[in-house]
């Protein structure tokens, strides 16, 4: 192997610690030099290179100034550029913080929470009034989608949803006086999936609570006046008030490190850079603690704020903002001195080989066969030189390009996404951007929600070209920009004119958010040609239905076939409207009328009734009437109720239904006086069964009798008659009744029922009688089978 | 005392994997969306933590089988299975999971039961699963009911469910009745989704027909659907080259007619519920047999599409094949002994098979051969032919009180058929009333207003489309099935015909006149692939078209349908879906009124 020569020095920026490397490298001078005091302020920054909320620290004394009077909230990038600033009026700030939608909550003493958009707009609000009763709130933590607060009398509340917050009381504490410090894990690394308090008591403990109870982790080497959870959620790093500094693992099993920082002071701010080590800072000295009690001091002269990232720290100061993070190994293989590692050697090659140096192919075909691995690892150190640093990114990009062309057959995509990617990180790094973003936060975070992130600082057209050479979709972009425009004071036609242009080529973009902003701005009429423009039904018909748009709600709702959209409209209007209108609406809508019956007939039947009398459909009105009196048991009740269905029958000339109800009250009266002298039940039968029964308790007159009354045909009795007669054996009757006139149905049937009766001898009297001699034929043919088994 | 009781054999979901070798065969991979059913119900199941118990909806235990098996659900933590029943509800089960249709009635059975148990001091947390959604309307009529706050409210989207390799169903028991007689469009709307989510499987289809009112709906849905759908639709290249969406009101005469195939007449005969045959104890057989009848059963699959007359001879064929086999047995060689035994356990599951089928067989068999089934059957096959019926025998169908659906069956197809003049139709009306009771006042309204059953007015078409479809072929050959018309022993089904018809040269466009007489609006749709997307029919795979009855299919159409299949040899693939499989008594059953009548309190 040749001896290594090294062209510069990226190692300059690198700090030893331990075994490892840390580098601090500038990122932006910030424009709010001069503008911004930090030792006056309270500063708080979104993760992934978000924005800064600054606001007066109420609790350092403030020179009074004119401008100072009124007190603000002001949201800045990265770079120290103003993004907005917004009044504050509301009461005494309990604390800030940042949902991962980079939404600014801030937490007021009487438990109100609001929360901005980085526009400094309000975009939601709710109070835990309630659960911090009159003696407010203490403290507050928030997380990315949720918070924890620390109430007046020393309880603790979450809300782990802010967007439907839902407070909920988490164990109760003994506390009686504030804790020293407490911190929060988030709910992604707990075991419950429910977010724990870490609280450190005066006693000298932590306290770790949730929703069902409280655990004493029974530490002795407290009271502790700082606690830090790492970004992996796995480490807690504790600063005791006799200056050490311990890191426990999550469940205060193990004691990984302790270190003594012989400082009682406790450290004003205290963050995990990464997964291993700890940021103490106290006014004008930066301390870095590693796992193995080594340590790295940075000086700094004016007071800074330090914001935790996934894989280090940025560091932020009135002059500038710094990136602090661990060398990453693939990095620290290529440029540590005496490095033999494959990438080094490539790295080198490619530096000779611009040299003109025949060095350079010495040092490749030293590597040759790894040659594919060390293109890979130039491409990711590459990739990890982000933020900033666009010399060493084209340089290792350059020995990986460089490497690829020796190679037969390597997969250039990985090379080719990486160059994107840093495309899109140094777009987005652009101080005017202000969003210092690394490889590895762009991977936690996505491309998706770095889009949104733009879009939410009205960086359409970025957002829109990243989406476009990343081939994702413009959807969100389009639809937030269209919101913007319809807010903006455009007029109506120039503002939907550009919006449907611009929207008109994205197949199935969703139309009723923008709708809805534009409603909500005041601008009906823009509002609902826009929403005429919304391909989804679901999205489309609550928002005209909010609008008071009620029957063009209900065209779209049965347009989409969607039964259930028909239904939302309907009861709407049913509930909001007079009944009369509510019956116009519906009556022109014959596949809304259809659901409403169906509907009625289930839960309303008085609703139907009401609706048929309106329209006056008499056979309709008739029909739920015969319905409803079969909802009585009662005879007499459900007479009276045929009764009323039958003028209605009669009246809509339905002469079919008023014949058969009359008869039916006839049969039921009839009935009822048999139970009355008969005994048994006879209501709800046939006719046809109630003359059966009859016959069967003998009564055969009164049968004949009934026939008559109610005209039914001949060979229907002879049927009714044989069968009752032959069920009965009563083999007698039968023949006697076979005999009485010539049989309207011919004997085939006697010889049939007595078979069923299994009556073999009796059906045989029958078959002589039979006309038709096939029949008879058939008969004995029938019954010589019977005979035989 | 009316509360959940513990399903009896019958409702119990059946045994495990029931239709799992029946998917194997198929010619598109249906088995994924069983695998899809299965995942979602146990991140259902899941949901809930701990014991719980499952309350499922009457109308979607069987089918609900066809998916999962009692063991999976216990596996994920289900003590106690109940079916829904409206009032008290006494169970020890601390969570409970309901999962059901989302139908109002079924929303205040369970409301009873909440409020039933706060009012005994019970506390316990319920989850409803909505299947194949959730409703607002359901939603609403919980909060009227004053029990909305007690409910974790989620879905299970499991909607078509693959009963074979051919067959898919979504199972709406109602649908006939709510989308016909009730113009309730929720089951187009559902047959519409399920399409998509077909699509986002299989691909864009690319050709879509359409007949009836119905399937034009369902066609301009899923249009729709489409759009909003937008970019985000699927692009994978289809494997379903064709949609054929047949509405069940174009073709109301099949259903009535008696199914003469060896599926089809189980199925009218003893009842084929989510695939299976509940085979009643007989002589030599003292329990009750629960028959999986789907293509893994290999006898079962060679017989079930044949005409019943047919039969015979293929079992007894096949009796021969087995005997032949097992006199083999007495091989000489080592090698023939091998190959014995390689071939031993699959004959002797066909042997089981055919005592099972054959013991079907002879039972059904004795139903046909009846006079009463022969007089039925001569009755169907002359009303279909144009003849009329003699009002003496319905009289006496009626008189003799033959089940209701068989006699409506009968009027019914004599009304669609060849008429029923006003007198007549009065007066059977008349004698329904009398004989059936009054409350089927409501039941003939009903099928007055689906046009089943009404007074002949105007000209009557049926002839003309007879005749135009070639729907009755005379001299059948049972045995040989060369025609679609051998299902019914000389009549081809109307719905099937218009299958065929879309198959042939110039499909419906050519038949311009017929389709016109047939009634409903005739769709022929293409729609674009999505960019990039190439459709491989003819260079990878065989065609394949998806049939879609609306409105139910009944056994022998689906024969008829493969019959078609068949025909075209190994180009062309078609896979049957529909709301519900049906037959002429389940789909009459599902449109009588007799509920209307309250039950006694106490017995007679």
């Amino acid at each position: 192997h040749s001896q290594r020569r090294m062209y510069f020095e990226p190692t300059a920026e690198w700090n030893q610690l331990y075994d490892r490397y840390y580098r601090k490298r500038e990122v932006y001078t910030m424009s709010w030099q001069g503008k911004v005091d930090l030792s006056k302020t309270v500063a708080n920054s979104a993760p992934f290179g978000g924005p800064i909320a600054i606001t007066r620290d109420e609790k350092k004394i403030v020179l009074v100034k004119q401008d100072n009077l009124r007190p603000s909230i002001s949201l800045f990038t990265s770079a120290g550029k103003e993004i907005s600033s917004l009044l504050w009026t509301k009461g005494k700030l309990v604390g800030m913080g940042w949902t991962d939608q980079e939404r600014l909550v801030c937490v007021v003493e009487d438990g109100t929470v609001l929360m901005y958009s980085v526009h400094g707009e309000e975009v939601g609000q709710f109070t835990l009034a309630k659960e911090c009763g009159d003696r407010g709130l203490l403290d507050c933590r928030i997380w990315s989608t949720g918070l924890v607060v620390l109430t007046g009398d020393l309880q603790y509340v979450a809300v782990s949803n802010l967007a439907e917050p839902r407070p909920r009381r988490l164990a109760y504490t003994n506390l009686v006086q504030p804790p020293r410090s407490w911190a929060i894990i988030e709910p992604q690394f707990t075991l419950s999936l429910n977010v724990e308090v870490l609280v450190a008591p005066v006693s000298g403990t932590i306290l770790m609570l949730d929703s069902s109870g409280v655990q004493d982790q029974l530490l002795s080497n407290g009271p502790f006046t700082r606690i830090s959870v790492s970004p992996d959620g796995k480490l807690l790093a504790c600063f005791s008030e006799s200056g050490i500094l311990s890191v426990h693992s999550n469940d205060f099993l193990k004691i990984l490190s302790s270190f003594d920082t012989k400082s009682k002071v406790s450290p004003e701010q205290m963050v995990w850079c990464g997964v291993d080590s700890v940021l103490l800072y106290w006014q004008g000295i930066l301390l870095m603690v590693g796992p193995h009690g080594d340590w790295i001091k940075y000086t700094y002269e004016e007071p800074i704020h330090l914001v935790p990232e996934c894989d280090g720290v940025r560091i932020i100061s009135g002059e500038k903002c710094e990136f602090l993070q661990r060398v990453p190994d693939v990095t620290e293989e290529i440029y540590k001195i005496g490095s033999t590692a494959p990438a080094a050697m490539l790295y080198d090659a490619m530096r000779e080989f611009e040299n003109k140096n025949p060095k350079a192919d010495e040092n490749l075909r030293s590597i040759k066969s790894e040659l594919a691995t060390a293109v890979d690892a130039c491409t990711n150190a590459a990739g990890l030189e982000a933020p900033g640093a666009l010399h060493l990114q084209k340089l290792l990009l350059k020995a990986a390009s460089f490497g690829k062309s020796f190679l037969d057959g390597y997969d250039p995509s990985q090379f080719v996404e990486m160059c994107k990617t840093l495309r899109i990180l140094n777009a987005v790094n652009h101080w005017e951007i202000g969003i210092p973003m690394t490889l590895t936060q762009y991977n936690t975070l996505g491309a998706q929600g770095l889009v949104d992130r733009l879009i939410n600082r009205h960086h359409h057209l970025l957002a829109w070209r990243i989406c476009d050479y990343l081939k994702l979709k413009k959807d969100r972009v389009l639809v937030h920009w269209a919101c913007e425009k319809v807010r903006s004071p455009i007029l109506d036609m120039e503002i939907s004119d550009q919006i449907i242009k611009k929207l008109a080529n994205v197949p199935g973009i969703s139309y009723a958010e923008i709708a809805s902003t534009a409603y909500r701005a005041g601008r009906v009429d823009l509002a609902t040609k826009l929403l005429d423009y919304e391909p989804r039904a679901a999205d489309q018909v609550p928002l005209l239905i909010s609008m008071n748009q009620d029957e063009l709600a209900l065209s779209k709702a049965i347009e989409s076939g969607d039964t259930d959209l028909v239904y939302l409209v309907v009861l709407h209007i049913k509930r909001s409207r007079l009944p009369i209108e509510f019956f116009r609406i519906i009556r022109v809508k014959p596949v809304a009328l259809d659901l409403l019956i169906s509907y009625c007939k289930q839960q309303e039947l008085k609703l139907l009734k009401d609706l048929y009398f309106q329209f006056e459909q008499l056979q309709e009105t008739a029909d739920i009437t015969v319905l409803e009196s079969y909802r009585h048991l009662d005879v007499e009740k459900r007479i009276v109720g045929l009764q009323e269905a039958l003028n209605l029958y009669n009246e809509s000339k339905d002469q079919f239904s008023a014949k058969s109800t009359e008869e039916q009250i006839k049969l039921l009266l009839l009935q009822r006086d048999l139970e009355n002298t008969l005994g048994g039940n006879f209501i709800d039968l046939s006719l046809t069964d109630t003359l059966k029964r009859l016959i069967e308790q003998g009564q055969s007159k009164r049968a004949a009798k009934i026939k008559s009354d109610f005209k039914v045909p001949d060979k229907r009795y002879w049927w009714i008659k044989i069968k009752a007669l032959s069920q009965m054996k009563d083999w007698v009757s039968l023949e006697k009744f076979s005999k009485e006139k010539k049989s309207p149905i011919g004997y085939t049937p006697f010889v049939q029922v007595c078979l069923e009766n299994n009556a073999a001898r009796q059906a045989e009297l029958y078959i002589p009688k039979i006309q038709e001699p096939a029949e008879r034929a058939e008969m004995w043919m029938v019954i010589g089978y019977e005979f035989s088994s | 005392e009316r509360s959940g009781p513990p399903p009896s054999d019958n409702n119990n979901p059946p045994p495990a994997e029931a239709n799992a070798s029946a998917l194997n065969n198929s010619v598109i991979p249906l088995s994924v969306i069983k695998e899809n059913g299965r995942r979602e119900l146990i991140d259902v199941l899941d949901s809930v933590r701990g014991k719980k118990g499952l309350v499922l909806d009457p109308k979607f235990s069987g089918p609900l089988g066809l998916i999962a098996e009692v063991s999976l659900l216990k596996e994920h933590g289900v003590e106690k299975i109940y079916l829904l029943n409206p009032g008290r509800f006494n169970t020890e089960c601390k969570s409970i999971i309901y999962l059901v249709r989302p139908k109002v009635n079924l929303m205040k059975a369970i409301a009873e039961h909440i409020r039933g148990h706060m009012a005994d001091g019970q506390k316990k947390d319920y989850s409803i699963f909505f299947v194949p959604r959730r409703t607002m309307i359901c939603e609403r009529v919980l909060e009227e009911e004053g029990v909305y706050g007690e409910i974790t409210f989620g879905e299970f989207h499991l909607d078509l469910i693959p009963f074979d390799d051919d067959v898919l169903s979504l199972e709406l028991e109602t649908a006939f009745k709510e989308c016909f007689l009730e113009g309730d469009r929720t089951s187009l709307f559902y047959v519409a989704r399920s399409l998509m989510k077909l699509q986002s499987l299989f691909g864009i289809i690319p050709q879509i027909k359409g007949k009836g009112t119905a399937a034009k709906l369902v066609i301009d849905m899923l249009l729709r659907m489409r759009r909003e759908m937008g970019s985000d639709e699927p692009t994978i290249s289809p494997e379903i080259d064709q949609l054929i969406l047949i509405d069940r009101s174009v073709d109301l005469v099949t259903p009535m007619c008696t199914q003469l195939t060896y599926e089809g007449l189980i199925d009218e005969v003893m009842g084929i519920n989510n695939g299976i045959l509940d085979l009643e104890p007989s002589a030599d057989q003292k329990a009750k047999k629960k028959i999986m009848l789907n293509s893994a059963d290999r006898v079962f699959q060679d017989i079930r599409n044949l005409n019943f007359t047919a039969l015979g001879q293929v079992l007894n064929a096949k009796a021969v094949e087995i005997d032949k086999y097992y006199k083999e047995r007495h091989a000489e060689s080592i090698s023939e002994l091998k190959r014995f035994m390689k071939k031993f356990s699959s004959a002797q599951q066909e042997h089981a098979s055919l005592t099972v089928h054959a013991d079907v067989a002879g039972k059904i068999k004795k139903l046909t051969s009846s006079a009463p089934f022969h007089k039925q059957l001569e009755a169907e096959q002359n009303l279909l032919a144009g003849v009329d019926l003699s009002n003496d025998y319905l009289e006496e169908c009626i008189n003799r009180q033959e089940p209701l659906v068989k006699v409506l069956r009968l009027l019914c197809l004599q009304s669609l058929t060849n008429g029923i003049k006003p007198k007549q139709f009065e007066f059977f009306k008349r004698e329904i009333l009398q004989t059936y009771g009054f409350e089927h006042l409501f039941t003939l309204n009903n099928l007055e207003k689906l046009g089943m059953f009404k007074k002949a007015e105007g000209k009557n078409n049926f002839p003309q489309i007879r005749k135009a479809l070639n729907l009755v072929v005379e001299d059948i050959d049972e045995q040989n099935n060369t025609d679609i018309a051998y299902v019914y022993s000389g009549y081809a089904p109307l719905s099937v015909r218009l299958v065929e018809s879309a198959f042939k040269q110039g499909g419906w466009k050519a038949r311009d006149e017929v389709m016109r007489l047939v009634g409903g609006p005739t769709i022929e749709e293409t729609q674009q692939l999505p960019e990039g997307v190439v459709d491989n029919v003819g260079a990878t795979r065989s065609g394949v078209t998806l049939v879609f009855f609306i409105g139910g299919i009944t056994f022998t159409e689906i024969a008829a349908l493969r019959c078609i299949a068949k025909r075209k040899g190994e180009f062309h693939d078609i896979i049957v879906a529909t709301t519900k499989l049906i037959n002429g008594n389940s789909l009459m059953n599902s449109i009588t009124e007799a509920e209307i009548v309250p039950q006694p309190t106490s017995a007679p």
